[in-house]
């Protein structure tokens, strides 16, 4: 057998049985000690989760993941491929009234939003590869899951829900966008542009749109979710509630469906899917 | 009908440096008078809760009432 394989199949083998005598891999003890998880079925969820991107390869492409269905602000808050308390590290900071559940976050509609700290123009090749997704919880075609520089160029949202059409990507619209319709705004969403020239948008796995976008550059400023930022300033507050929500590179199809698999998952695990 | 805590605009400066103990913010929002809010959730978050303590002339004073958000045009 090359020696590759057998290095692969080792490290495949240590993640599964977890190394070290505990039935958790080293990412996933990181992450319950930073977040205080301890009920078993979470553990269990979590690690099964984890293991799928460590596996599957999609590991490396998340920038900031959170679970926002692990009950307070100070659980939701850590970056599961980076659990740590700072704003490098993309911990989440949330401003404003949500609900902290134990299956989602739900923003008040009012003042609620939640830094990732995510400078697109920093964090991602202008005109290149970057994607969100976002589990949610609530069947509303109203609102905006989140966004950077709303409505201005260089800008970017995560899916506006509007007049019946749902728009995903970069502002401008329609050049940068994807403009697409679904028959309810639940479960996971998934945003992908692997180049200046293509995007998608998936739900639950299904292609909803993709376009020959034209790129664009990202803006810089700092991505929020659950609110809109036109500029500087706030000026729409969202109400769906978010299971699982994360900043990504640009995601191939094959790593979608794996993730969208994944997370399903997950979210049946916790008894949280909808 | 949406409810929220109304605040004086003088001591909005000083609710926007207060962060909780999970690291949350607090998010004063103007309503469609352009009166100074903090929500419900916020007033009732556990992390907030030293703060009512240690600012009882300020955070103890905050009355509930109706909140109108500004009208925002929808843009795409």
């Amino acid at each position: 057998m090359p020696l590759n394989i057998i290095i692969s199949n080792t490290i495949s083998a240590y993640r599964k049985s977890g190394g070290g005598g505990t039935p958790y891999c080293p990412e996933a003890l990181a992450y319950f000690a930073a977040t205080g998880i301890t009920d078993p079925v979470r553990q269990s969820a979590y690690n099964t989760l984890i293991l799928s991107a460590l596996n599957d390869g999609w590991w490396s492409d998340m920038i900031s993941w959170n679970g926002m269905c692990n009950g307070s602000a100070g659980s939701n808050k850590y970056n599961i491929v980076n659990p740590v308390d700072s704003d490098p590290a993309h911990r989440i900071v949330f401003s404003g009234g949500w609900t902290y559940g134990t299956y989602g976050s739900t923003p008040n509609g009012i003042n609620a939003s939640a830094d990732p700290f995510v400078n697109p123009s920093t964090e991602f090749a202008n005109n290149g590869g970057f994607g969100f997704f976002i589990y949610s919880r609530t069947n509303l075609f109203s609102g905006l899951y989140g966004s950077a520089n709303y409505s201005v160029n260089p800008g970017l949202y995560a899916q506006q829900n509007w007049a019946g059409n749902m728009y995903s990507g970069c502002y401008p619209v329609p050049d940068n966008a994807i403009i697409f319709t679904a028959a309810n705004t639940r479960r996971l969403f998934v945003h992908s542009r692997t180049s200046s020239s293509h995007s998608s948008t998936w739900q639950d796995g299904n292609l909803l749109g993709q376009e020959n976008t034209s790129g664009a550059v990202l803006p810089n400023q700092k991505f929020l979710w659950g609110a809109r930022r036109a500029s500087v300033s706030i000026d729409q507050y969202d109400t769906h509630e978010i299971l699982m929500c994360g900043l990504t590179k640009g995601l191939s199809n094959a790593t979608i469906a794996n993730m969208t698999a994944a997370i399903n998952a997950f979210a049946v695990a916790i008894g949280g899917n909808v | 009908m949406t409810q929220a805590y109304k605040i004086a605009a003088d001591i909005v400066d000083k609710i926007k440096t207060l962060r909780g103990q999970d690291g949350s913010l607090l998010a004063p929002v103007q309503d469609i008078n352009g009166d100074w809010f903090i929500s419900i959730q916020e007033m009732e978050a556990e992390e907030f809760q030293i703060y009512k303590e240690k600012y009882p002339n300020i955070v103890g004073t905050f009355v509930l009432c109706e909140y109108v958000a500004p009208k925002k045009d929808i843009i795409i």
